[in-house]
C-alpha cells in the first residue's frame, strides 16, 4: 500500500473516531434566573475582647456572597472566617472545617466577595485579638445566578 | 459504550499497523546496523567488532514532549464544562517508525454561564501512547497518535463541595468529590524539525473520557458521566542528550569532560529528571492525597504566575524537612548526571521555581522556595558526599549488593540513575580522589538509647510534663578543614540526623554544615586555623519546639594541639539566617494565601552564632560542646499589619540552645555517650494583646555508641613531618 493510499485512510479514521465520540452534540447549559440581591444575614454586636463570636445564617439558593464586616475603634483587630456549617471556633482550631474565607485587616471595614456557593447553612466567626471590646456589625448579601459573576464587577 | 470502545479501539490501531508494515524505508536506523564502517569486514564470522557509532551519530532513542493545548468540549459534561486547555508532558522511547510512551495531561474546564467565573474543574490523564511517524526524514514530519488511559475529573469550584464533610475532614483535603474513569485520544499532528534534538510540534487532539455518573445537582443539571474535547496544540519534542539519557558512557563525547565518578556531563536529561519528578509529584498527589490544592492545569500555572509568591501554612516538616528533601533530588538529578555542585544548586532553584508555579494550585510561596532551593542544595550535596561514602564501583556479590541498596536509600535519584545506566551492576573504577569518595579524615557516631524531655516549660504552662523516648543518633564528618588536600563546596562537611519513636514525626533533628569555599590561615600545608563561608541547615521538630531554617555564615575553625594525639577542635559561626521558622504562639494569625490550615509557627530573617568545641583524643571525640543564639524577626506570622497601616505589631524570637556531651570509651570504638540539651526561646510581641512567652525544654539523652574518627590515629608530629618534610621527625616510628 503506497503512502498516497494511506492518506485518504487516515482521513478515514479521524472522521469514524469523532463520529463514535459520545454526545457530540451540546447540551443546554445550566438554568439561571434574574439577578436579585439578598441580605441573608445582618446584625451589629459586642464582641469582648480577646473572644470569638460564631454567627450562623443559612443561603437559600445557589449563588455568591458578599460579607462586609465592620466595628467601632481603629485600633480594634477583628478577625473574620467564613465557613461551611458546622464550624464552631474549637473545630477552627483544629482544622475541620472548610474555610472559604479568611480575612485579616486592614482594611477596615472588612469587605470579601467569595466564589459560586450552594445552597445551605454557613457560619461566620468574629475573633477580637485586642484586650479592648467593640461592637461588630456584619451584613452578608446572596447574589443570585442571575447576577454578574464574582469576578465580574 | 463498551462497544463504542472497541470499535475506536480497532479503528484506530488497525491502520496504524498497516503503516508500520508498509513504511519500512522510512525508517532512521542506525548506521552501524546499515552498513558496516569502512575498513570493518562484513563477514559474520569477523571478530573485529564494528565501532559502536558516537552518540551522535546514532539515531535518538529516548525523547520528551511537552505540549499546550485549548480548544472545545462536547459530550454530556459539555452542559456545565466548557473551554478545555492542557498541558502534558510524554516520555516516548523510538522503535523504527514508531514512538511509545506514556505521559501526564493536566487539564482543566471552565464552567459555562452563569457559573464562568467560578473556580475550574480538573482533568487528569494519565496514559499510554503509540506514535506512528508518517514521515521519518526531512523538516517536516506528520504523525498520528493513539492514547488511552486514566482520568480523573475533579471540581475545584465550592459549588460541589459535600454537604455534610466527610467523616474526619481536615483542612486542605478536598471538599468536592473526585470522579475516575478511563480517556482515549487520537492526535494528528506534525513536527518541525528546529535541529537535531529539538522540533516544533503542532497538532490536533480529539479524546472522550468516561468517569462514571456525577451529580450535577447543584447547579440544576442531570447527572453527567462522559465528555470529548477536542484541543489545537503546540509543544516541543526534545532529545536530550541525544536521545541517551542516564547513560554517561554512551550519551556523551568518550573525550568530554567528566566528573569524579566519571560521569558525563547529561545536562538535558538531569532537566528531563527535574521536570519528570515534579509532574509524578504533582499527578500522584492528585490521587493519593486527594487535596484541594492538586488540581492543576495552565490556568493555575497562570494565575500562580501572575498572583506572585506569598507564605502557606503547610505542617513544619512539609516546609522545613520535605520540601528541602525534594530540592535534594533535584539537585541530585544534575549531580548524578554528571554536573557539578553549583549548576546542580541551579538545578535545585530551577526545580523549586517550576513547582511552585505548577506543581499545585497554592500560589507560590517564598518559605517554599527557599527551602527548596537553598536547603535543597544542601541536602542534596549531603546525601550526595554520603551516598559516595557507601559506593564502591569495584565491589562484588553480596557486599555490592548492600552497597548499591544503602546508597540507593540515601540517595535515591543517584541510584535510580545508576540502576538506569547499568553502573548499578558494573565493576569499574572508582573515584581516584579520596575527596571524591572516602576522605581520609572524618569521624561517625552511631548512638541507641533514650531521650528524656521537659516538654511543657513555658511561662503559660509549667506542669514540666517530662517524657522519655526511643533514640537514635547519626552523627557524621566528611573531611576535615585543617588536613583535607582539597577545597571545594562541601569537602568539609558534618551532619546530625535524630530519629526518635512516639515524636509526632520520626525525624526530630536533622542539621547540616558545609563550607562552601575555605582559606587556611598561616601555614598552608599544615594550617590550624581556617576561615570559611559555611552553609547551614537547621531542622528540629519534636512534641515540644520547631526551630529550622537555611542560613550562610563565616566560620573561623581552629584545632589546638594539647599533645601529640589529643586536640581541642572549635568552630565559631556568625549566621545570616535567610529565611528561619519557629514555634509560636499566635502564628495561626499568619497572612497566607489560601488557608490550608492553622500555622504553629513564625517565619523571618535573622542573625545569630553558633559555636562548637570538640575534644578529639586519638581515634575519639570524647567531649563536644555546641551553643546557638538565633534572633528571628518575624515577617510572616505573629504580627499584625506590620508595615501596612499605621496600626500593627511586630515579633522577635530570641533562640538559645546549648548541648554538652560526653563519651566514655569502653572497649575499642564502642562506649558509652550522654548529653544534655536546654533549648529556650523568648519570644516579644509588640501587640499588648499578646503575651510574651518564655519557653525552655531541657533534654538528656543517653546512649552506646559506636564512635570512630577517621585519620585520627595519626599523630600531629608524624603528619606534619610528612606535609612539611622533616626528616627528623618523620623517623619516629
Amino acid at each position: 500500500m503506497t503512502r498516497s493510499r494511506l492518506r485518504p485512510l487516515v482521513a478515514l479514521l479521524c472522521a469514524l473516531v469523532l463520529g463514535q465520540m459520545s454526545g457530540c452534540s451540546s447540551p443546554s447549559g445550566p438554568p439561571s434566573s434574574d439577578c436579585v440581591r439578598e441580605t441573608v444575614f445582618s446584625s451589629a454586636r459586642p464582641i469582648p475582647g480577646s473572644t470569638q463570636v460564631i454567627q450562623s445564617f443559612t443561603t437559600p439558593t445557589t449563588g455568591w456572597l458578599h460579607v462586609a464586616v465592620d466595628w467601632v475603634s481603629p485600633e480594634t483587630i477583628i478577625r473574620m472566617v467564613l465557613a461551611q456549617a458546622p464550624c464552631s471556633p474549637d473545630q477552627f482550631r483544629v482544622n475541620a472545617c472548610n474555610v472559604i474565607s479568611d480575612q485579616f485587616p486592614p482594611p477596615k471595614p472588612l469587605e470579601v466577595s467569595t466564589t459560586w456557593l450552594r445552597p445551605g447553612n454557613y457560619d461566620l466567626i468574629l475573633a477580637n485579638f485586642t484586650t479592648a471590646g467593640d461592637i461588630a456589625s456584619v451584613k452578608v448579601t446572596l447574589m443570585s445566578t442571575g447576577c454578574p459573576g464574582p469576578g465580574a464587577q | 459504550m463498551k462497544r463504542t470502545l472497541v470499535l475506536f479501539g480497532g479503528l484506530a490501531l488497525w491502520p496504524l499497523a498497516a503503516l508500520a508494515q508498509t513504511e519500512v524505508d522510512a525508517v532512521e536506523e542506525p548506521a552501524h546496523e546499515i552498513a558496516a564502517p569502512a575498513g570493518v569486514s562484513e563477514h559474520p564470522s569477523s571478530e573485529s567488532p564494528a565501532p559502536e557509532p558516537s552518540s551522535t551519530e546514532r539515531p535518538a532513542r529516548w525523547g520528551l514532549n511537552a505540549n499546550l493545548g485549548a480548544g472545545g468540549a462536547k459530550g454530556e459534561f459539555s452542559s456545565l464544562l466548557q473551554r478545555p486547555i492542557s498541558g502534558e508532558l510524554n516520555l516516548f522511547r523510538t522503535q523504527g517508525p514508531w514512538r511509545f510512551g506514556l505521559g501526564i495531561s493536566f487539564g482543566s474546564f471552565n464552567m459555562r454561564k452563569p457559573y464562568v467565573n467560578g473556580l475550574e474543574w480538573g482533568l487528569q490523564q494519565d496514559y499510554l501512547s503509540a506514535t506512528r511517524m508518517l514521515r521519518s526524514e526531512g523538516s517536516f514530519r506528520p504523525y498520528l497518535q493513539v492514547r488511552g488511559g486514566l482520568a480523573r475529573l475533579h471540581p475545584r469550584s465550592h459549588l460541589f463541595d459535600q454537604q455534610p464533610l466527610p467523616e474526619g475532614f481536615v483542612l486542605g483535603d478536598s471538599t468536592t468529590k473526585a470522579a475516575n474513569g478511563f480517556s482515549v485520544g487520537v492526535i494528528p499532528g506534525f513536527e518541525w524539525k528546529l535541529n537535531r534534538s529539538v522540533a516544533l510540534d503542532l497538532s490536533a487532539s480529539f479524546s472522550h473520557f468516561d468517569v462514571g455518573s456525577y451529580d450535577l445537582a447543584p447547579v440544576g443539571l442531570p447527572p453527567a458521566s462522559s465528555g470529548s474535547t477536542f484541543e489545537g496544540r503546540i509543544g516541543l519534542r526534545w532529545h536530550p542528550d541525544n536521545g541517551y539519557p542516564a547513560g554517561p558512557r554512551a550519551s556523551v563525547p568518550a573525550d568530554g569532560p567528566r566528573d569524579a565518578w566519571g560521569l558525563g556531563r547529561n545536562y538535558g536529561w538531569a532537566a528531563a529528571e527535574v521536570l519528570a519528578i515534579n509532574w509524578v509529584a504533582a499527578a500522584s498527589n492528585e490521587y493519593l492525597r486527594n487535596g484541594n490544592l492538586n488540581q492543576v492545569s495552565p490556568r493555575s500555572w497562570w494565575s500562580n504566575i501572575k498572583e506572585g509568591f506569598t507564605y502557606d501554612d503547610n505542617e513544619f516538616r512539609t516546609n522545613q524537612f520535605i520540601h528541602s528533601y525534594n530540592g535534594g533530588a533535584y539537585f541530585n538529578s544534575a549531580r548524578s548526571n554528571g554536573l557539578g555542585f553549583w549548576t546542580s544548586a541551579g538545578y535545585a532553584a530551577a526545580g523549586a521555581f517550576f513547582w511552585e508555579c505548577c506543581g499545585e494550585t497554592h500560589p507560590m510561596s517564598y518559605n517554599d522556595m527557599i527551602a527548596t532551593s537553598i536547603g535543597g542544595f544542601t541536602m542534596g550535596e549531603m546525601t550526595y558526599r554520603l551516598s559516595s561514602e557507601i559506593l564502591g564501583n569495584q565491589a562484588k556479590g553480596t557486599k555490592r549488593v548492600f552497597k548499591e541498596i544503602g546508597a540507593f536509600v540515601v540517595n535515591p535519584v543517584r541510584g535510580l540513575n545508576r540502576l538506569i545506566s547499568g553502573r548499578t551492576t558494573s565493576t569499574y573504577d572508582s573515584p581516584t580522589d579520596p575527596m571524591d569518595w572516602r576522605p581520609p579524615w572524618g569521624s561517625t557516631l552511631l548512638g541507641v538509647g533514650v531521650r528524656i524531655v521537659g516538654q511543657d516549660a513555658t511561662t503559660k504552662n509549667t506542669d514540666n510534663d517530662t517524657q522519655t523516648y526511643g533514640n537514635l543518633i547519626f552523627d557524621h564528618s566528611y573531611g576535615n578543614p585543617f588536613d583535607n588536600p582539597r577545597r571545594k563546596p562541601f569537602d568539609n562537611m558534618d551532619m546530625t540526623l535524630q530519629l526518635t519513636s512516639g515524636e509526632k514525626n520520626p525525624v526530630t533533628i536533622l542539621r547540616i554544615r558545609g563550607d562552601l569555599w575555605e582559606k587556611p590561615l598561616g601555614s598552608k600545608e599544615f594550617p590550624n586555623h581556617v576561615f570559611a563561608i559555611t552553609q547551614f541547615y537547621d531542622y528540629m521538630n519534636n512534641n515540644t519546639f520547631e526551630f529550622g531554617g537555611q542560613s550562610v555564615a563565616t566560620s573561623l575553625l581552629s584545632r589546638f594541639w594539647l599533645s601529640d594525639t589529643a586536640r581541642v577542635r572549635t568552630r565559631v559561626s556568625a549566621l545570616v539566617l535567610s529565611l528561619g521558622a519557629v514555634n509560636s504562639d499566635y502564628a495561626d494569625i499568619a497572612k497566607v494565601a489560601n488557608r490550608e490550615r492553622l500555622r504553629e509557627y513564625d517565619y523571618g530573617p535573622g542573625v545569630g552564632v553558633d559555636t562548637q568545641a570538640d575534644l578529639v583524643v586519638s581515634a575519639q571525640t570524647l567531649l563536644t560542646f555546641n551553643y546557638r543564639f538565633q534572633w528571628i524577626s518575624v515577617s510572616n506570622g505573629s504580627i499584625y499589619s506590620k508595615g501596612v497601616s499605621s496600626l500593627g505589631s511586630d515579633a522577635n524570637h530570641y533562640v538559645q540552645y546549648g548541648l554538652a556531651r560526653v563519651f566514655i570509651p569502653i572497649f575499642r570504638k564502642f562506649g558509652l555517650g550522654a548529653d544534655g540539651f536546654v533549648f529556650l526561646r523568648k519570644s516579644r510581641y509588640s501587640e499588648p494583646g499578646f503575651e510574651n512567652i518564655d519557653q525552655r525544654n531541657p533534654r538528656l539523652r543517653v546512649f552506646l555508641a559506636f564512635n570512630t574518627y577517621r585519620g585520627g590515629n595519626r599523630r600531629r608530629s608524624e603528619e606534619r613531618a610528612n606535609r612539611l618534610g622533616d626528616p627528623a621527625v618523620q623517623a619516629v616510628p
